[in-house]
């Protein structure tokens, strides 16, 4: 089971002519949903909390660690943020082995042990054998499944040993069957690993599978937090 | 039956001054270019469309008045010149480090160009998972960037050292033509015209070495960013 993990954020970004304003608290979640239509600003919201999109004023507070804090001029820069940030399009690095993408996170945090998620340099043969991409070790991206990328790049952030997972719709590309594979996989990763998730779609079943709860972007603000069953 | 291969000391003499001089220039010139072709390509910032502008003007001036401007800047007696002089003893005024200095200002907005927009062809998100993944600026540069950009980097390489061979009109300035130690291929091709005895077939030797070498510079730079374009969709 996953630590109690909460998150805490009151945030205002106005891009162009479009006004973002997200407030919301969930204390205690392992796999907390976002759920909008597209466009709604739910990959904005993510992008914010990892630190890629600079609010305009507002506090984000992750597990009691303020990362952004407009009023006390807080802003941790994405790569201190600890935040681990899965894209719909896996973004797998083309130039490097998969073995070099695994190990990218693993490096700069070995420096400095701020981490108290306890992966040690073994639990890449763990993380590997989970994600089931050991054959794939040497292969270049380009020789790789959509779904094969996809395990990569979790694997890959898992081995960061993030704080927080964050998923933008990383299923959008893949069949059913991948699909509900990979939801297996979310799972196993918060439960074995410690790593809350927060998961970005817009298919209420993917939601209703994983998630215990769920909050409803609308109008580039947080309409509601429910309980995914209710969806 | 003009003989191609028939090489005059003299002509030796050029074809490796240009070599020393725009290897030279080159290596003085590919960090200055990677840098401004990747500021220009990911920081927006106040002037950025002047300094854009600067960096480009020596394509587009008169080569006459490049030269001229390297020589009020970097001769013995220039603004700059004289202190580097009076410094540390290096003098660009009518030696092959002036043409390198020359070919350098000339070339580099190609060099540049070519970089920035293999740069500007990554998507940033590789960048941004970087970061994400516990990546710090310049770990990102050296192990996303430059590596996804190395593509455009050759031919931007290619390119600048095709078009620093050929460069003759702010050397000339800047430099004048001193056998031996300034006469690079062009500067050699002028004399040769110029010279009473017209020996027509020299002429057309080191011609025939200056087209090749920039069709050969185009057409490896031309593949080499199709092949980081390839690269670049995965």
């Amino acid at each position: 089971m996953a630590n109690n993990s909460m998150i805490n954020i009151d945030i205002y970004k106005k891009l162009s002519d479009i006004e973002f304003h997200y407030n919301y608290a969930v204390d205690d979640f392992e796999i907390l949903g976002v759920f909008g239509k597209s466009g709604s600003g739910k990959s904005t919201l993510l992008n914010m909390i990892a630190g890629i999109i600079k609010p305009n004023s507002g506090k984000i507070i992750i597990n009691s660690r303020t990362i952004y804090d407009s009023s006390n001029k807080i802003n941790i820069p994405i790569n201190k943020r600890n935040i681990g940030f899965i894209f719909q399009e896996n973004r797998v690095f083309p130039h490097l082995s998969v073995k070099s993408n695994l190990n990218y996170g693993i490096k700069e945090i070995l420096g400095h042990e701020k981490n108290n998620i306890d992966i040690e340099k073994n639990d890449f043969d763990e993380v590997i054998s989970i994600l089931g991409v050991e054959n794939l070790l040497d292969r270049k991206p380009y020789t790789l499944s959509g779904g094969e990328k996809s395990r990569v790049a979790i694997g890959r952030a898992i081995l960061a040993k993030p704080e927080l997972l964050l998923m933008d719709e990383p299923n959008a590309s893949l069949d059913s069957d991948k699909r509900h594979e990979l939801l297996g996989l979310y799972k196993l990763v918060t439960d074995r690993f410690n790593i809350p998730i927060i998961f970005v779609t817009h298919s209420k079943e993917e939601l209703k599978l994983i998630t215990q709860y769920t909050i409803l972007i609308e109008n580039y603000s947080v309409s509601n937090i429910i309980s995914s069953i209710e969806l | 039956m003009i003989d191609f291969f028939y090489l005059s000391p003299n002509e030796i003499t050029s074809i490796l001054l240009s070599l020393r001089v725009s290897i030279t220039a080159l290596i003085f010139s590919l960090p200055v270019g990677i840098l401004f072709a990747y500021v220009l390509a990911r920081y927006s910032f106040f002037g950025k469309t002047i300094l854009d502008a600067l960096i480009h003007l020596p394509l587009v001036m008169p080569p006459v008045i490049t030269g001229y401007i390297l020589l009020i800047l970097f001769g013995r007696n220039g603004v700059i010149g004289s202190s580097l002089y009076k410094h540390f003893n290096i003098v660009f005024a009518f030696n092959w480090k002036g043409a390198a200095l020359a070919s350098a200002v000339v070339s580099l907005p190609l060099m540049i160009r070519t970089i920035r927009v293999a740069i500007e062809q990554i998507d940033v998100g590789y960048e941004n998972v970087a970061a994400t993944l516990g990546a710090g600026r310049i770990k990102i540069f050296f192990t996303i960037t430059m590596p996804l950009a190395f593509n455009g980097i050759i031919a931007g390489i290619v390119i600048f050292f095709a078009r620093s061979l050929g460069e003759f009109g702010a050397t000339m300035t800047f430099v004048a033509n001193i056998p031996g130690k300034t006469n690079t291929i062009p500067i050699e091709i002028y004399s040769l015209i110029n010279s009473p005895s017209y020996d027509s077939s020299a002429i057309i030797t080191l011609s025939v070495i200056s087209i090749l070498v920039a069709f050969i510079s185009l057409i490896l730079s031309e593949i080499l960013i199709k092949r980081s374009m390839r690269l670049q969709r995965g």
